[in-house]
């Protein structure tokens, strides 16, 4: 059975939906999973022309105006701030993205809590289109994060060196995603669906610690600048001269 | 077409696997472990708590292992009155369990204060954070010996984070008070806290205490005084207790003083004293009040004085407003050795305060009047001691000390054997160089010839030394008058110079020669003085040439 057909065999039986909500992670996983190896073995194919790709590094810095929280009731008081490293080759079908977020803040009772994420994705391209020497590229986003997550009392001011007046835990958990890109030259717009998942523990004024979901889902714009490798220009001179 | 529906469907895919993550949400509900709870009477968990009584939790903040209870939220007791009081909100562990009472309470909450009788007069701006633990007042003493709190009891001893201990935390009317510690009595209720305290711009009090008790168990003790002002008090100066005590060091900045006082207010007749009291002030209300008092000076005022305060001084103060009860009495004392060994120590080193060991300078009074005014009774007291080197102590009356950064002035009255009190005055030099002189008459009957002494006295680093000059007749018949004024000037030979052969603190001997003038001719006479200190007698004794040897005893 081919890898759509499975997915598409999930998708229409109706009454193993509710299972695959139980077992959602693993169900989503999969299914992104089997999108990787169907991206690798497209690469495999392309792997003649992997050498006339033009390899790039590309930085940018970002903000997420949407971000929600797992948790119930919790709201937001602040977005979270992104940077990024990401290396890839242009118009290969994967890219490897580096990136740290900060600033993001939840408040819930009398508490707020604060993750910093450290991301590392792969980036596979569901679609290029190209129009001159611009892109407009669908991606998905797929891999690991470690957060550093911190619980601070902050209705309690006057309460300072109290040991669990702020708890800090840290965790590695999964996050995928998925977004959209404009190239233009230099220049990387781009708008992203990330979902982040981590489990920290803390005791939050009980007597155990307890699972916390403070991951997010978040919606992240941001601005990159990518510095390319001329690489197909000197492969051209040297064809060229090649053939003169 | 086939190439461009297989990216659609894998985002399709993606967007949909995004969805099945993202669209639950966790139930999570962190808890306040600071906020004050109400007590569920239906769910309460309680505590037998050695000297406290029972304590209260609400039964799901509290978390019991075999030998300890962890509570996390608020902690209740029921105060004297029957009504429930909230200790505090935080995290706290019961433990050191014999039998089935807790003896150790610690943990951390917020410094609350119980709104309960006049304790709702206090407004704390915040609820500082505190470390908690309990201890009896006697322990609560060893660290802070001034705490008005009573030993048999257990107090919380709420000790406010440092953050919070500088800044203005607590009010009463329009005064602001700081403080580092608190002391809670759950089931008086009472509190005693230590801080600094500002009145207006002008008014600050330094470590000022203030206890508050609702049932007048703070605790205040008088100075103690000397077995001879005791033995004139007319009321016993007995430990007070009462439901306002105040204490605290005044700087007085100008002049670099500082005064430090406590007090206690205990409100006799009613119930309603309290609220009297903050109504209508002291005019009205019927009280009881002791008063201590003390001066301290140090270095910042004189620069020859020593670098930490001295006491120079202490009074006593209890009045009793009460009907058929009242009276006042006043008790005061300044004891002036530790001030002046301090600053003798401090300017001339052991040399001097060897020397000059002052042993003791006291001066009291005491004051008192009540009802009966038969009663009415005004003591004063003084007593100066001179420790004289070879001679041991003697008393000094009517004496003066006038201290400088040169050197120090004393002037006094010595009984000095034979010729009663001598009024003795000189210089203590701080180098250990002291001079003290003084002049004294004395007449001698040598039953041959009357003898007129003029005495000079001389105390110094060598001890004593006695000058004297004489004048008499040796027959009133005969009116053959001598004197030793005509003689020659010579140092040595003018005066009889007493060489002094024995000298203890029981008696002074010596012997020396005296030059007359007698009828033009010169005579020369030889004289022995013995000086008794015990029994205060001088003894003097001529060799009278053709008289032989004549000798008087003068008291």
């Amino acid at each position: 059975m081919s890898k759509r057909k499975i997915a598409s065999h999930i998708l229409e039986r109706s009454p193993i939906i509710p299972m695959i909500f139980q077992l959602k992670y693993i169900t989503a996983g999969l299914l992104l999973f089997l999108l990787f190896l169907n991206s690798f073995s497209e690469l495999r194919a392309q792997k003649s022309l992997f050498y006339l790709q033009q390899p790039y590094l590309e930085a940018g810095i970002g903000m997420s105006p949407f971000t929600n929280t797992k948790i119930a009731r919790a709201s937001r008081n602040r977005m979270p701030i992104l940077g990024y490293l990401e290396l890839g080759k242009i118009k290969k079908r994967l890219a490897l993205n580096l990136s740290y977020s900060f600033n993001e803040s939840h408040a819930i009772n009398n508490y707020s809590y604060c993750p910093k994420y450290i991301t590392a994705l792969l980036k596979p391209y569901f679609l290029s289109i190209s129009h001159k020497k611009s892109f407009l590229e669908v991606f998905g986003l797929l891999g690991s994060n470690w957060a550093n997550t911190s619980l601070i009392d902050v209705d309690n001011s006057q309460v300072i060196t109290y040991e669990n007046k702020k708890e800090t835990d840290q965790v590695f958990g999964p996050c995928f995603g998925i977004g959209i890109q404009y190239v233009q030259n230099h220049l990387v717009y781009r708008i992203q669906w990330l979902n982040i998942i981590s489990k920290t523990r803390f005791f939050a004024g009980g007597f155990e610690k307890t699972d916390f979901m403070t991951g997010s889902n978040q919606i992240q714009v941001a601005i990159g600048y990518r510095l390319k490798k001329q690489i197909e220009k000197k492969r051209n001179e040297k064809l060229c001269s090649t053939y003169q | 077409m086939k190439n461009f529906a297989q990216p659609i469907n894998r985002i399709v895919i993606s967007i949909f696997s995004l969805l099945l993550i993202s669209c639950s949400k966790q139930e999570v509900d962190p808890i306040n472990i600071f906020e004050e709870e109400t007590l569920d009477s239906s769910m309460a968990a309680s505590y037998e708590l050695e000297g406290i009584g029972t304590v209260y939790a609400n039964a799901n903040r509290v978390e019991e292992t075999e030998n300890e209870v962890q509570i996390k939220g608020s902690v209740f007791t029921y105060n004297d009155m029957g009504e429930l009081v909230p200790i505090s909100s935080g995290d706290f562990v019961l433990s050191e369990k014999e039998g089935d009472t807790f003896t150790s309470f610690d943990g951390y909450g917020l410094g609350s204060i119980p709104k309960i009788g006049v304790l709702e007069e206090l407004q704390l701006a915040i609820d500082p954070g505190s470390y908690y633990s309990y201890a009896t007042g006697a322990d609560i003493k060893t660290l802070n010996e001034s705490a008005p709190l009573q030993d048999n009891r257990y107090y919380f001893d709420i000790n406010v984070e440092d953050n919070f201990a500088a800044k203005k935390l607590l009010s009463i009317g329009g005064s602001t008070f700081t403080f580092e510690r608190l002391y809670l009595d759950a089931n008086d209720p009472s509190i005693f806290f230590q801080g600094d305290a500002k009145f207006s711009e002008n008014i600050e009090i330094k470590d000022l205490g203030i206890g508050l008790s609702a049932n007048g168990l703070l605790e205040f003790k008088p100075y103690e005084y000397s077995p001879e002002l005791t033995s004139q008090i007319v009321r016993p100066m007995d430990t007070m207790h009462g439901n306002i005590y105040l204490t605290g060091l005044i700087p007085i900045k100008k002049y670099s003083i500082e005064i430090y006082g406590e007090a206690i207010i205990g409100f006799v007749l009613n119930d309603n004293g309290f609220k009297e009291f903050f109504e209508d002030g002291f005019e009205n209300a019927s009280y009881s009040m002791g008063v201590n008092g003390k001066v301290f000076i140090n270095n910042d005022l004189m620069n020859f004085l020593p670098s930490e305060p001295i006491e120079i001084g202490k009074a006593t103060l209890i009045l009793n407003l009460e009907e058929g009860n009242n009276y006042m009495q006043v008790a005061g004392e300044t004891r002036s050795s530790e001030v002046i060994t301090q600053i003798i120590s401090e300017n001339g080193g052991e040399t001097l305060s060897d020397i000059l060991a002052f042993q003791e300078t006291i001066m009291e009074s005491y004051f008192y009047i009540g009802d009966d005014l038969e009663n009415t009774k005004l003591y004063f007291h003084t007593i100066t001691y001179i420790e004289i080197p070879q001679v041991g102590t003697q008393e000094l009356s009517e004496a003066t000390l006038a201290i400088s950064a040169q050197d120090i002035y004393a002037a006094g009255k010595m009984s000095m054997p034979g010729v009663g009190f001598v009024m003795l005055e000189g210089i203590f030099g701080y180098d250990g160089q002291f001079t003290l002189t003084g002049a004294a008459e004395a007449s001698v009957d040598l039953k041959v010839a009357e003898l007129k002494l003029a005495l000079e006295f001389t105390v110094s680093n060598q001890g004593v030394k006695i000058k004297a000059s004489g004048s008499g007749c040796f027959d009133p018949m005969t009116n053959d008058e001598f004197t030793s004024e005509s003689l020659d000037m010579a140092f040595g030979s003018r005066y009889m110079d007493i060489k002094v052969s024995e000298i203890n603190d029981e008696k002074a001997s010596g012997s020396g020669y005296m030059d007359l003038r007698v009828n033009d001719s010169c005579v020369t006479v030889s004289i022995e003085i013995e000086l008794d200190w015990k029994k205060g007698s001088m003894k003097v004794c001529a060799e009278i040439p053709g008289f032989g040897t004549r000798c008087s005893t003068i008291q």
